[in-house]
């Protein structure tokens, strides 16, 4: 007999560091989709440690958002830097993304 | 008037995307730029980089990517040049900023923040193959 009951996690985070250019994408990708497959309620993704994020970066989080708005995960960037805040703001992703500033001022 | 030209070459690994950003950084905070100008430079390249890399030599780790930074008059002056695969900037359509996610086409996003940060961005197809790629951004803020 098998136990068809399953647990899912209730929440995932995830926290890359440093500069996020093309080359950490499938690391970063790889993470993200492993934690949504999980089939979590929650994912966060904590970005107080980075520093950079390019465009690559970006669409790998536009995508993992996608799938996020399939399966019914709330996906959630928190304490976005200054700079790669205006980042998002520059191609509209802050529309899109739900990202929340870093709660260290910069000033 | 033209300054001194500094120059970094690098194979087309995109591990080496760190050490372009690096030098790039540098000569635009020697230069005078602001922080905030630094940033948006160095973005601007690592894109042009990151083209290079993936469309013009699509993927292969051994082809030659060459970043030379200069100041004429007040502007700072970036080339990226390659020898890989005729890139055409003008293929690609700038991205639809204001559609709905799902309807976004996720493409276009790298040569938007390169057109969007610096103050000139010009393609040129050089007689010898690959691609230059000519950027330029006034020292000192402007309204950006």
């Amino acid at each position: 007999m098998t136990d068809s009951h399953q647990t899912l996690p209730p929440a995932a985070s995830i926290a890359p560091s440093g500069r996020l250019d093309a080359s950490a994408v499938p690391t970063l990708e790889r993470k993200l989709f492993d934690a949504l497959q999980a089939g979590v309620a929650h994912l966060t993704i904590d970005l107080s440690q980075v520093s950079y994020v390019s465009s690559s970066v970006l669409r790998c989080f536009l995508l993992a958002q996608r799938q996020a708005d399939r399966q019914r995960t709330h996906l959630e960037l928190v304490e976005v830097q200054p700079r790669l805040m205006d980042t998002f703001e520059l191609c509209g992703f802050d529309r899109v993304l739900h990202c929340s500033p870093s709660s260290v001022s910069s000033s | 008037m033209t300054s001194t030209q500094h120059e970094i070459c690098v194979t087309s690994e995109l591990a080496n995307l760190a050490n372009i950003g690096s030098f790039v950084s540098e000569r635009a905070r020697l230069s005078g730029m602001s922080e905030k100008q630094v940033f948006h430079v160095q973005m601007a390249v690592d894109e042009a980089c990151t083209n290079a890399m993936v469309h013009a030599y699509q993927g292969d780790p051994e082809g030659e990517v060459r970043v030379c930074c200069y100041l004429e008059g007040n502007d700072f002056v970036v080339e990226v040049v390659d020898q890989g695969q005729v890139f055409d900037a003008s293929n690609v359509p700038e991205p639809d900023l204001g559609r709905p996610l799902e309807e976004r086409d996720i493409g276009g996003l790298g040569l938007f923040f390169m057109r969007k940060l610096m103050d000139s961005v010009v393609f040129v197809a050089p007689h010898e193959g690959g691609n230059q790629v000519i950027m330029r951004k006034h020292v000192g803020e402007r309204l950006s």
